[in-house]
């Protein structure tokens, strides 16, 4: 099972709506995700700060998959929010969008952020910009403590397959493209390193049909980044399998204890949050043919 | 007869002939009139040098007491022997060990025999729990879980709400069914749960077929199934380990028409089923799940 967690959702704030253009584009992608057998991926919402949340909305998911009809039985799609935090105090209206997406991912620009996100915050995933330096020094203790709580460490590999290939002189000495590279190489090595090459998935981001990688690709550039092939293996398939276990739970069950409905928890039928938050969607009609009725059908005869 | 005196019935019925019932009834009935010959009260006469006598019993069972050799042991501190056959938990442990050994003899002698044959003819059969006894507890706990879900002025259509309340409410009496185990014997068994302990549920599962009854609908319990292991057709008591193991519970609507299927997860279910009701849950890695 492979999955793919961030393909970004064109649309950046709540008040527009993705274009046909938009929308072609997106479903080019999926096929050709489909074509390198991925199986799962997730839509990803990022919500960057001067963007809120709107506090009256009833919706607060603003991907629509309803117009990926198509897909349904080739790909298992999920919808994902990615917080972008600056500050402690913008992640207020949080607690509302928990039931709303499959995944909830947080990007911290700042090292209060971070900790706050690894410390307190109800997510799944924490993630960065690769095209940028990272926002602080990644500590051990820190990193390790998120992973212990299941909380766990994206890679995008956009920034290093993204622009121009090889080195490009100009005058400024390397192009834009180069200096991305550099600072994914940068990143993610110092990602593998904090976090003792535990707890970490892969993902594409990609923008373009073109930036999808092979799952074998996938694994070769984690390898030449230093983690082991069984490791690497895992940030493609188990370690997103997780995060998505992570995911349906909070929003299905309670605490992780009780969980609603009948669907298998791991690797499920898709997105929970499509499906609302009412109970009469997990109604079943009564079968007398359990061995339950059968046996009570006998005893009062 | 009057009910209430009914084993001084029997105990004076000893005493006088077969045909003698109408003196034994008499008796009885003027044992407890106002005026009879036989009236009710006890005898009391002083004995001889009462006061020494009584004074010295005092004294000998204060001494004895100080010298018993149980109170003793509770006086110095010392534990009871938790080993005593005496202790509920003990006898418990007990009848478990025996229906299980009941169930493997009958195991290990049916087997030997040709399919379809009945297992009542064995001693060991009654010591097997039987499931139809355990439909009338099933029946109540189904009772006890509407009234918990469904209180008063509730509609029952927030999830959240249910599942907080399955979390802490006590499941002796479900029908629980296995949907996902690292043990793989254990997928699909399903029955109704006599016991829970912080480890292990303790299920009495039905018997599938080959027996009675249960000849005539062979096969329809999982109709995909053709012919059942000889385990499955003695049926009786299993016990499942909550660790890896996901649970399926389904619990009837408000009215009862239809049912919501919960999954339980073992792993974060292992504590005791009288702390599970008060204790506060958190998330925690799925590494385990």
């Amino acid at each position: 099972m492979l999955c793919d967690l961030n393909i970004p959702w064109p649309v950046a704030s709540y008040n527009q709506r993705p274009t046909m253009l938009q929308v072609h584009s997106l479903k080019q992608i999926l096929c050709t995700l489909e074509e390198l057998g991925y199986s799962q991926v997730a839509f990803n919402f990022e919500l960057i700060p001067p963007n809120k949340v709107p506090n009256d909305t009833k919706t607060p998911n603003p991907i629509d998959l309803s117009l990926f009809k198509e897909f349904k039985g080739r790909i298992k799609l999920y919808t994902r929010i990615t917080l972008v935090i600056d500050d402690p105090s913008q992640c207020q209206g949080l607690s509302k969008l928990t039931r709303a997406f499959d995944i909830i991912a947080v990007r911290p620009r700042s090292e209060r952020a971070l900790q706050l996100a690894v410390s307190s915050l109800e997510c799944d995933l924490i993630t960065f910009n690769y095209g940028e330096r990272l926002p602080c020094y990644l500590k051990h203790k820190t990193v390790c403590s998120a992973i212990e709580k299941g909380i766990l460490f994206e890679i995008v590999y956009c920034a290093a397959v993204d622009g121009p290939a090889g080195s490009i002189s100009t005058d400024n000495g390397i192009t834009d493209a180069g200096i991305s590279r550099k600072h994914f190489f940068n990143g993610v090595a110092s990602l593998i390193r904090a976090s003792r090459s535990r707890g970490l998935v892969i993902s594409s981001g990609a923008t373009n049909p073109l930036l999808c990688r092979n799952s074998y690709d996938v694994i070769n550039l984690l390898t030449v980044l230093g983690l082991a092939s069984s490791t690497s293996k895992q940030c493609v398939s188990s370690s997103p399998a997780k995060v998505l276990l992570n995911g349906t739970l909070r929003i299905r069950s309670y605490k992780q204890t009780a969980a609603i409905g009948d669907e298998p928890l791991a690797g499920g039928v898709g997105s929970a949050s499509e499906r609302g938050n009412s109970v009469s969607h997990f109604k079943r009609k009564l079968e007398d043919n359990t061995v339950l009725q059968r046996q009570k059908k006998k005893l009062s005869s | 007869m009057d009910r209430k005196n009914s084993i001084e019935y029997t105990l004076l019925s000893r005493c006088y002939n077969p045909g003698e019932e109408d003196k034994v009834i008499e008796i009885l009935e003027q044992r407890y009139a106002a005026d009879g010959n036989y009236k009710n009260y006890l005898v009391l006469k002083p004995t001889d040098n009462a006061t020494v006598v009584e004074r010295k019993t005092l004294q000998e069972m204060a001494t004895n007491f100080l010298h018993d050799s149980r109170s003793a042991r509770i006086r110095n501190g010392m534990k009871e022997n938790k080993y005593s056959a005496s202790k509920t938990r003990n006898e418990f442990k007990l009848f478990i060990k025996e229906t299980q050994k009941a169930q493997e003899t009958l195991l290990r002698k049916i087997s030997k025999l040709p399919k379809g044959t009945d297992p009542s003819q064995f001693p060991e059969f009654k010591k097997v729990l039987k499931f139809e006894e355990f439909i009338g507890l099933n029946a109540l706990w189904e009772e006890y879980a509407r009234d918990v879900l469904y209180p008063a002025g509730e509609t029952g259509e927030d999830p959240l709400n249910l599942m907080t309340k399955i979390t802490s409410m006590d499941l002796i009496g479900s029908f629980l069914t296995v949907v996902k185990s690292n043990n793989f014997n254990m997928v699909g068994l399903c029955g109704i749960v006599a016991w829970e302990s912080q480890h292990n549920f303790l299920v009495v599962v039905p018997r599938l077929d080959g027996w009675k009854g249960e000849v005539n609908g062979l096969g329809d319990a999982e109709p995909s199934k053709k012919s059942f292991s000889w385990r499955e057709t003695i049926g009786g008591m299993r016990i499942i380990n909550k660790k890896n193991t996901l649970f399926q519970l389904k619990v009837p609507t408000k009215d009862a028409s239809q049912y919501i299927p919960f999954t339980i997860v073992g792993n974060r279910f292992q504590i005791k089923s009288h702390e599970r009701a008060s204790r506060k849950f958190k998330a925690h890695n799925v590494r385990d799940l």
